[in-house]
């Protein structure tokens, strides 16, 4: 940098004392307004610094090499030089006219080739404005761009020298400018328009998180004494291993395939979390919303297997069989465990048999989802280090090793015999209170509901969710005019439902199942 | 294709081979053979290698030698050879426990909303211009690994230039986020062997010819694993030079208020980007400098032009996170806004940072005089030059697997020890056993 501002002084005063020397009025000023306009053209001060805007950089420009060095050069030649008179002739309009074309023209040109670092210093070009490809081609020939292309190695065309000493970044364009706003998450989206209610008969029936009759969050009474616990017992907090806690990982399970399972016992179970790439899976239609997305974003081929039938408000068991047979051998098929997401509906015994015999018959793998968490099981053999290892493989770069806190509750409550039986009786307290509330819901309804229509699924329907079989225009009159907020499916989430309010609910259903305009039950 | 470009990387990270024609991985194509057989659907999966850090900790736990040493993972230890919970964080703990409104609710897809804001003000300064005009996007994340897979995940996504360039050398787990990230992954020169320090002409040549656009990986402080890092000036040229150029600084903050004792003097290099107007990651961490290594703590913060643009790029964020892990966990976070939040807490917090940071100096000068005091041949300079959690000693993988066999030391084949896994009871036994590999191995 110190060369370029000495290289520049010593041109500077040079021309300035040859300006002076050659005692020619014009000459001299011809440099002192080259000097002026180049000064404000670069240096980094308000109001100066004009290379920033393209219309003051295409003046001092223009000036500079169409008017400044024509006129006054002509004058210093004529008349200092040759000592000819001023006259305006032919060839000096010429030149002028010529060059202030010329000029307007480079003017345009000579951003093109670094729109970005313009971009990045927050110089508003021409060519920045326009877009590249698009200043080309209003303005020039494919000869005249060319041409211009080459000038950029003209040192007398450096729109970049003394620009870049300066370290000002003016604030102006991001590089994040083309991103989009994206959707909000239609699920947790709808927590977030239930808050911003105000009235007070809304009713939240979108997540799918427990609440009270009271309708409040609820901590379990043996987490809290498991924390307790923990925090009396002053445990570290290291990093776990990959594969996370032992201790949780084995209980874990314990719970799903019960502790007397022989896979258990010989110690071949292991816990899978992820599919391999290039596997197809198969998920049921419908599935909880983010299942898609998921299996989108880790480049997994899915398709749908039957599984809601509108009709009935109940399981396409034939539909369900029928793709499942169809499905190339050795797919993955996604079940939910039990309490379906987000319709409620689950197979029977009977049916999950029928379900198991074509799985073995067409060599499906089952990938069980089970209470929303992705755990799954599988009776492999004892490939469960090669497994394991490429899970951990996965793991590490993402997030290298699981959270602490969580999986030791768990531990702690599953793995201690009086805390598992309190956790028991408060989950048979939770589920209770669900069961409670599909029937008062399926009472009010049954009451309210002159029509004859069949509510009875409400019963069926197992676990946190119930598919009501509103469509989404039904479901957008709950909210718009009931204040109910549910997804757009026309799950609701019972655990957000209290006794208090299933007549107001009920009201709300039958209002919008009758009246709410749209198709009735795809 | 660029989701073919992804699989592949992913299959040659498994160590799978793929069959591009019929997207198939040939090393997992559905055997005919159900379970009920006794042959698996995996059965063609081919065992992955130890991760090389973690590993190190697995091998130690396996020897039963009573003088073993583990110098492998940057984990800090006390004096007395323990793990370290801060008492802040048992008395943060202790009140959240005691809270009872508190709830374990989902939290909102980005994080506690509370933890973002005291995070993005931990390091870009309370004060700093970007927060107050509301350009700056703040996600909690699972520590610094979650931090770097979403920043690196929403670039693969939406911007221009698909390659990072990070140092040479730099923590191993590195290239590998960034590569399944979908990044293409180049390097710049960073350490000089020669001079155990950096090597600042190679890595101003390097990011020089980067093309314009480009994203750098920088180490906001106590280069892991070398210890290296640039003076301030140094770190204004490089700004000047990433600002010339274009090049987007993504920053990896895993070691602020450890590395000096100082939060502010350790998150310098990042503000002195933030002050010049332009667009920056970082990554931050909690699990060192609070100890919450367990909990994975930690925030993704970009820092945009202006403040519409930051509200979109939010957006985007949540589109990465939602389909990877729904919403982040919700202790460890809670944790750390407990302390950020209380002016007491606070104050405690930098009092025991600053003894850690402390304690691990002094391990450095006390290795370094007794490397002296045993004229083992060398410059050991270099170990109270370095700075932070890790020491580059320069040994080779011929002298650690000695150190390892001989003296029981476990430290990552790259020469790199952790000085936070030493106290002034096994500084002397590391000592003999630098000594010895120096004088005696290859």
């Amino acid at each position: 940098m110190e060369t370029g501002i000495i290289i520049v002084a010593a041109c500077l005063l040079l021309s300035l004392a040859m300006g002076i020397m050659f005692q020619s009025p014009p000459l001299l000023a011809a440099l002192l307004i080259s000097f002026a306009l180049g000064s404000v053209y670069s240096i980094e001060l308000p109001f100066l610094r004009w290379k920033k805007h393209a219309f003051l950089a295409a003046s001092c420009i223009l000036i500079a090499r169409a008017m400044v060095v024509q006129l006054a050069f002509f004058v210093h030649i004529q008349k200092f030089v040759l000592g000819k008179p001023i006259v305006i002739c032919r060839s000096l309009v010429f030149a002028t006219a010529f060059m202030c074309f010329f000029s307007a023209v480079i003017a345009l040109f000579k951003d093109i080739p670094d729109v970005d670092g313009d971009r990045d210093f927050g110089i508003q070009s021409f060519s920045l404005s326009l877009g590249q490809e698009k200043g080309k081609v209003r303005l020039g020939s494919g000869n005249l761009t060319a041409w211009f292309h080459k000038e950029k190695s003209n040192p007398f065309i450096n729109t970049k020298s003394s620009g870049r000493i300066s370290m000002a970044v003016a604030v102006n364009v991001s590089r994040f400018e083309g991103i989009t706003m994206a959707p909000p998450d239609p699920i947790l989206g709808v927590s977030e328009a239930f808050k911003a209610d105000n009235d007070e008969k809304k009713l939240n029936l979108g997540v799918g998180a427990y609440r009270t009759e009271e309708l409040q969050p609820y901590v379990l009474n043996v987490v809290k004494k498991a924390e307790n616990l923990m925090l009396e017992r002053g445990e570290y907090k290291e990093y776990l291993p990959i594969e996370g806690l032992a201790a949780f990982n084995k209980v874990t399970a314990e719970l799903l395939l019960g502790a007397d399972n022989t896979v258990i016992k010989q110690q071949r179970l292991r816990l899978i979390e992820r599919y391999f790439p290039g596997a197809k899976v198969l998920i049921s239609s419908p599935t909880w919303g983010n299942h898609k997305n998921i299996f989108n974003d880790a480049r997994v081929p899915w398709s749908e297997y039957r599984y809601y039938d509108p009709k009935t408000v109940g399981l396409d068991f034939e539909g369900m069989i029928a793709d499942l047979k169809a499905a190339p051998e050795g797919s993955f098929i996604l079940l939910h465990g039990c309490a379906h997401n987000p319709t409620g509906i689950d197979p029977t015994p009977e049916q999950w048999e029928k379900i198991a015999d074509v799985i073995q018959e067409k060599n499906h793998i089952p990938f069980f989802d089970v209470a929303y968490q992705g755990f799954a099981s599988g009776s492999l053999d004892a490939m469960q280090h090669q497994v394991k290892s490429q899970l951990k493989r996965l793991a590490r770069p993402m997030y290298s090793n699981p959270p602490v806190h969580g999986a030791r509750i768990v531990a702690n409550v599953v793995g201690d015999p009086t805390l598992f039986d309190e956790w028991k009786a408060e989950m048979d307290m939770m589920a209770g209170r669900i069961k409670g509330v599909r029937q008062k819901l399926f009472d009010s309804l049954s009451a309210k509901d002159k029509s004859g229509k069949d509510w009875s699924f409400i019963l069926k329907q197992i676990g946190m969710f119930s598919f009501t079989g509103l469509n989404k225009a039904q479901s957008e009159n709950m909210t718009n005019k009931w204040h109910v907020y549910m997804t757009k499916d026309g799950r609701i989430s019972l655990a957000g439902l209290n006794l208090a309010k299933c007549e107001y609910l009920a009201d709300a259903i039958v209002d919008s199942y009758h009246n709410a305009k749209g198709l009735n039950s795809v | 294709m660029a989701s073919d470009r992804r699989i592949g990387v992913l299959a040659r990270h498994l160590g799978v081979e793929m069959d591009f024609e019929s997207h198939t991985a040939t090393a997992i194509s559905a055997s005919p053979t159900s379970g009920f057989q006794g042959n698996s659907v995996f059965s063609h999966v081919v065992r992955a290698p130890e991760d090389p850090i973690l590993g190190v900790t697995v091998a130690y736990n396996k020897d039963p030698s009573p003088v073993k040493l583990n110098l492998g993972v940057g984990a800090y230890r006390t004096d007395e050879g323990k793990p370290l919970v801060l008492n802040v964080v048992r008395k943060a703990e202790q009140q959240l426990v005691n809270d009872r409104s508190r709830v374990k609710e989902y939290l909102p897809i980005t994080g506690l909303a509370d933890f973002n804001k005291l995070s993005a003000k931990l390091i870009f300064g309370a004060d700093s211009p970007a927060i107050q005009e509301n350009r700056v996007t703040t996600v909690q994340c699972l520590s610094g690994t979650g931090s770097l897979r979403v920043g690196a995940e929403f670039l693969a996504r939406h911007y221009h230039q698909r390659t990072i360039y990070i140092p040479q050398p730099t923590w191993g787990n590195h290239p590998k986020v960034f590569t399944l990230a979908g990044l293409s992954v180049k390097t710049y020169r960073y350490y000089d062997p020669a001079t155990r320090g950096l090597n600042f002409q190679g890595l101003l040549e390097d990011l020089g010819s980067a093309p314009s656009g480009a994203i750098v990986l920088l180490h906001a402080c106590a280069h892991n694993p070398t210890g290296v890092d640039p003076t301030p000036q140094q770190w204004e040229n490089i700004r000047q030079l990433i600002r010339s150029k274009g090049l987007l600084p993504f920053f990896d903050s895993a070691y602020q208020g450890f590395a000096s004792g100082s939060l502010d003097s350790d998150a310098q290099p990042v503000r002195m980007f933030v002050a010049d107007g332009g667009e920056l990651l970082v990554a931050q961490s909690y699990a060192k400098n609070m100890g919450l290594y367990g909990e994975r703590v930690g925030a993704l913060s970009i820092v945009c032009r202006n403040a519409d643009v930051a509200g979109r790029v939010e957006s985007q964020l949540k589109l990465v996170i939602r389909p990877m892990y729904s919403n982040p966990p919700i202790h460890g976070a809670s944790i750390v806004a407990v302390i950020l939040k209380d002016r007491n807490l606070y104050n405690e917090w930098t009092i025991e940072l600053k003894a850690m940071a402390d304690r691990i100096i002094s391990m450095r000068r006390q290795l370094f005089d007794a490397l002296r005091a045993r004229g083992t041949p060398g410059d050991w300079s270099h170990i109270i030059k370095q700075i932070g959690m890790f020491t580059f000693t320069g040994l080779n993988s011929e002298q650690v697997a000695f150190m390892t066999k001989e003296y029981h030391i476990y430290m990552t084949s790259d020469g790199r020890i952790s000085m936070a896994g030493l106290s002034s009871k096994t500084v002397p036994h590391l000592a003999d056993a630098i000594h010895a590999a120096v004088t005696r191995a290859a």
